[in-house]
């Protein structure tokens, strides 16, 4: 006993020591949810094109100062880019034209004139109607307000560079240039934009924190100098760190009541601070275990295999508990005894609770393969402190208070056995019946990531605004097209721009919309010069009293390269990857666009490929949910030959009824306030149904006379249980209400049908009823 | 204008609407309309070829709209907002000498001078370029009209507004 308590002692401490190792390295947990996909399914191309997505598009916020004087909002703008360009974690801050836009639009696209056309100007030519576009050209020179004076006319006499220029696509539409700034004007208000890309992981809860601690620090002062400005922002990191600061603020509070809670009942039930620690020692150990061999095994850990498999390790309590409460035990006088007690009750729970979990091991995710492994090393390592230190370190004599309290906790047995309670338990039962069957009529599953987040209201309705007013329309669908060069590349977008509009789906970025592929630039000067220089341009001269010099020489092809320094540099983010083998362009679409119309676009269009992050994460859950959901069904199939060989066959089936019930009605009742099974709530049941085991086999193993202190102890685990988990029930992010909400309603039924796994008991109780 | 071999004349009639927007018809040497309202401007030739150019891209039409429906209130406001101006002469014969004020930008970048003189009505604007160009106009034969505008000057509005 001894040398078993010093051999899991030295073990525990070289996990320890490999575990510190670990920390002074650093350790960073994957937080990429789609590193949870089964490898085999990941393209790698199609990998690189959404990390470049999240860290450029995806990291692109766009602010709007708007004031009621102009002058204001411009200096508030000028004010907040200086602050932001000093604060380091920002790049691309642009809101003042003047001084970031030295090169202007007309100025990259001039020398190309003679090859550029506008989506109309080349329609009409290629029907042959170039004539329009002459008649264009007098109305314009003889109307009033007219911009072409005889140096523009020389330079470019059918005015299509101007045409070409306004057919681009703005990604804010509603903007103008106005006093050296991009503004927008909206009643008696003027808003000023400004953009700029984080400089980080907008998911990284570091860079999350010290971005929006500085932009807030900014913010203030801002609105200290102008107290009437208002603030609209947009951008993935306000959404995320919003999400983060609601379940944080949160959870710490859930955590300080479950914790408070939980210790404030073991020092009442045991009167005593030792069992409280022995508690922490168990799960500490547990942790302690996981973590380290985790990490050796897997190099790294994802945050969610963390975040479950802590939840997982808390099982463990249950065997703790059983131990510690055995101390009420009159006749179990020394340590040795009372773990002889409970020892088969919790050797059967860990083998139980293991089978549960190992089998998340079957699935081919490597998520949960982290969670199997974290939980299942992480449980036995507390289990192995429960039976080697605990008796050790807990040589106090046999507890002499709590007479009440035990006959509370046996209250439950006596309900279930004796007849005078039979009618209380009939309508009981029949009343549980109904209920699962109405959370059966309206049971139904959700994926839906945007319904796991509660997205904050506040940045949603400036989102709203801000969009309305600048007319943005980019949403989080994508396109990915691949080719063998970038000019194949942006005549495939070419293409696929045509069949868009066709489908009446905007595309508000897209690289060939601002730079036409070769073919198209080819095209467009043989339109120009044999249908509308040749046949046209003498008439015009003569129409006009101007003579127009001979084009320039040749200046060769416009190529995406020349948009870097000019206004239009940001759509250079469009492109993932350029080299000798391959290119792989972005487009944004119209967030609303009609996914089932754009898979068929896709679907017709080799080497295009429709990028939806968020329909990918809850493509993702959907996955995982359903096979949580069957490894759980399994795992119970599989516990049932370890309790059938314990209790043989009658035992075992009894032995079956609390937990199996536990697992079936759980997501029936849920069900019933209308909320959907989530893979959340599959996860949950994972735990439901080692509880269920759990308690079952205590009772099982207990004897007539241990009867009311296994009760007990299942109580607390029980209400430990509750406050650990249950509690979380009350959270607003949704996938932690999921969970918690679960484990509340499965750990209360799991706890209330335990005493049907009893055996003598349950004769009694039979016997009791056929009197 | 410089660089054209003569200048540019172009004989039409205009129609401004208050409220509504300015309808200005070329005749020669070349037919068009141009119908320049709150939303931008529309420009048609009679083959039936639009061009439109919205205000939200070029904020200075929505600037010139200001002007018109401000000059037919008689509201100065709006010209003194972007202008330096100077009067001169009585209400029976005026003249107003407009500079654009430096800090309005484009606008001074655009415009040097806009000249303007008439008795009743407007007779004659003079409008120097920031190229250094001008566009010299006269209005003759000016009347109020209270009736309703025709269906075709009101289907031209709402499609300039478009």
């Amino acid at each position: 006993m001894k040398r078993g308590a010093i051999s899991w002692a030295v073990l525990v401490l070289l996990a320890a020591l490999y575990l510190g190792f670990r920390v002074h390295q650093g350790i960073t947990f994957d937080t990429n949810l789609l590193a949870l996909l089964p490898q085999e399914e990941r393209d790698p191309g199609v990998e690189r094109a959404k990390d470049h997505l999240s860290r450029h598009l995806g990291a692109r916020i766009l602010l709007l100062l708007g004031d009621e004087d102009p002058a204001r909002a411009r200096a508030a703008a000028a004010a907040l880019a200086q602050s932001l360009r000093e604060g380091g974690l920002a790049r691309d801050i642009v809101f003042d034209l003047q001084a970031e836009t030295a090169r202007s639009l007309a100025q990259v696209y001039f020398p190309y004139r003679f090859g550029l056309l506008s989506g109309r100007d080349r329609a009409l030519l290629e029907e042959g109607r170039g004539g329009w576009i002459e008649e264009r050209v007098l109305a314009a020179v003889f109307g009033p307000a007219s911009f072409a004076d005889a140096a523009l006319l020389r330079q470019d006499p059918f005015l299509l560079l101007p045409d070409f220029l306004a057919d681009l696509p703005s990604p804010l539409p509603r903007l103008a240039p106005d006093h050296g700034v991009l503004a927008v004007h909206e009643g008696a208000k003027t808003y000023v934009a400004l953009t700029l890309t984080i400089a980080g992981d907008a998911f990284a809860l570091d860079f999350q924190n010290r971005f929006i601690a500085a932009f807030g620090a900014a913010e203030s002062e801002l609105l200290a100098r102008f107290p009437s400005l208002e603030i609209l922002r947009f951008g993935a990191i306000f959404y995320a760190h919003a999400g983060a600061a609601e379940a944080t603020s949160e959870t710490s509070l859930i955590t300080i009541v479950s914790l408070l809670g939980t210790i404030l009942l073991i020092l009442a039930v045991f009167r005593g601070l030792r069992p409280l620690l022995l508690t922490l020692v168990a799960l500490g150990v547990g942790v302690i275990g996981a973590l380290s061999a985790s990490l050796a095994w897997f190099g790294t850990l994802h945050v969610a295999a963390l975040l479950f498999g802590t939840s997982l390790i808390g099982i463990a309590l249950d065997y703790c508990l059983q131990y510690l409460t055995a101390r009420f035990d009159r006749e179990a006088a020394t340590p040795m005894l009372r773990l002889q007690r409970v020892l088969p009750g919790i050797s059967l729970g860990l083998i139980t609770t293991m089978i549960g979990y190992v089998t998340l091991v079957l699935a081919p995710f490597p998520g949960l393969r982290q969670v199997a492994l974290f939980s299942a090393i992480g449980l036995m390592a507390s289990f192995a402190t429960v039976i080697l230190w605990l008796p050790l370190l807990d040589r106090g004599p046999p507890l002499t208070h709590g007479g009440r309290l035990l006959r509370a906790a046996d209250w439950l047995w006596e309900f279930w056995e004796t007849p005078r309670f039979r009618r209380s338990r009939l309508l009981l039962c029949i009343g549980l019946a109904l209920a699962s069957l109405a959370g059966l009529a309206r049971f139904q599953s959700d994926d839906d990531v945007h319904h796991l987040q509660a997205l904050s209201p506040d940045l949603k309705r400036q989102e709203t605004r801000l969009r309305a007013l600048t007319g943005l329309g980019a949403g989080s669908l994508f396109l990915l097209v691949r080719g063998p060069s970038g000019d194949a590349v942006l005549e495939e977008e070419e293409s696929l721009l045509e069949v868009l509009h066709a489908a009446k789906i905007t595309v508000p970025q897209a690289l060939a919309r601002f730079v036409p592929s070769l073919a198209r630039q080819r095209l467009d000067r043989r339109l120009i010069a044999t249908r509308l220089l040749a046949p046209y341009l003498r008439d015009l001269e003569q129409r006009l009293g101007l003579e127009v010099p001979p084009p320039p020489p040749d200046p060769g092809f416009l190529v995406a390269e020349k948009l870097r320094g000019s206004p239009l540099q940001s759509s250079l983010d469009l492109v993932v990857e350029e080299d000798t083998g391959g290119a792989a362009h972005l487009m944004a679409l119209q967030g609303d666009a009609d996914e089932a119309a754009l898979r068929a676009i896709v679907a017709s269009h080799p080497g295009t490929t429709l990028l939806n992050p968020a329909a990918e994460v809850s493509g993702l859950l959907g996955q995982y949910r359903t096979r949580a959901t069957l490894l759980v069904l399994i795992s119970a199939g599989l516990m049932a030959p370890v309790v059938m060989w314990r209790y043989r066959r009658a035992g075992g089936f009894r032995v079956m009824i609390p937990p199996l019930l536990a697992l079936a009605l759980t997501p029936l009742l849920a069900a019933l306030g209308g909320e959907a099974f989530t893979f959340f709530h599959a996860m949950a049941l994972v735990l439901v149904l080692s509880i269920g085991f759990d308690y079952a086999v205590f009772c099982r193993e207990s004897t007539p006379a241990q009867r009311a202190v296994t009760m007990l102890g299942v109580w607390l685990a029980m209400v430990t249980t509750l406050l650990s988990f249950g509690l979380l029930a009350l959270s607003h992010v949704f996938a932690v209400h999921g969970f918690g909400l679960t484990l509340l309603i499965g750990t209360s039924l799991a706890f209330f049908f335990a005493p049907l796994a009893g055996d003598k008991g349950m004769e009694r109780a039979r016997m009791g009823l056929e009197k | 204008m410089a660089g054209f071999d003569r200048p540019l004349k172009t004989t039409g009639r205009f129609l401004l609407v208050p409220e509504g927007g300015l309808i200005w018809r070329v005749e020669t040497p070349f037919p068009s309309v141009t119908v320049i309202t709150r939303s931008g401007l529309l420009q048609k030739t009679e083959g039936g070829e639009a061009t439109r150019i919205s205000a939200a891209k070029l904020p200075l039409l929505a600037r010139l709209h200001e002007f018109l429906t401000g000059a037919l209130r008689r509201d100065m406001s709006v010209l003194t907002q972007d202008f330096e101006i100077i009067r001169e002469g009585d209400a029976g014969e005026w003249r107003l000498l407009l500079t654009p004020r430096p800090q309005n930008d484009a606008l001074a970048k655009t415009l040097r001078a806009i000249t303007l003189s008439g008795g009743q009505f407007l007779e004659r604007a003079s409008v120097e370029r920031g190229n250094g160009d001008t566009e010299e106009i006269r209005f003759h034969d000016e009347s109020l009209a209270k009736a309703g505008l025709s269906l075709e000057d009101q289907s031209l509005l709402n499609e300039a507004r478009q």
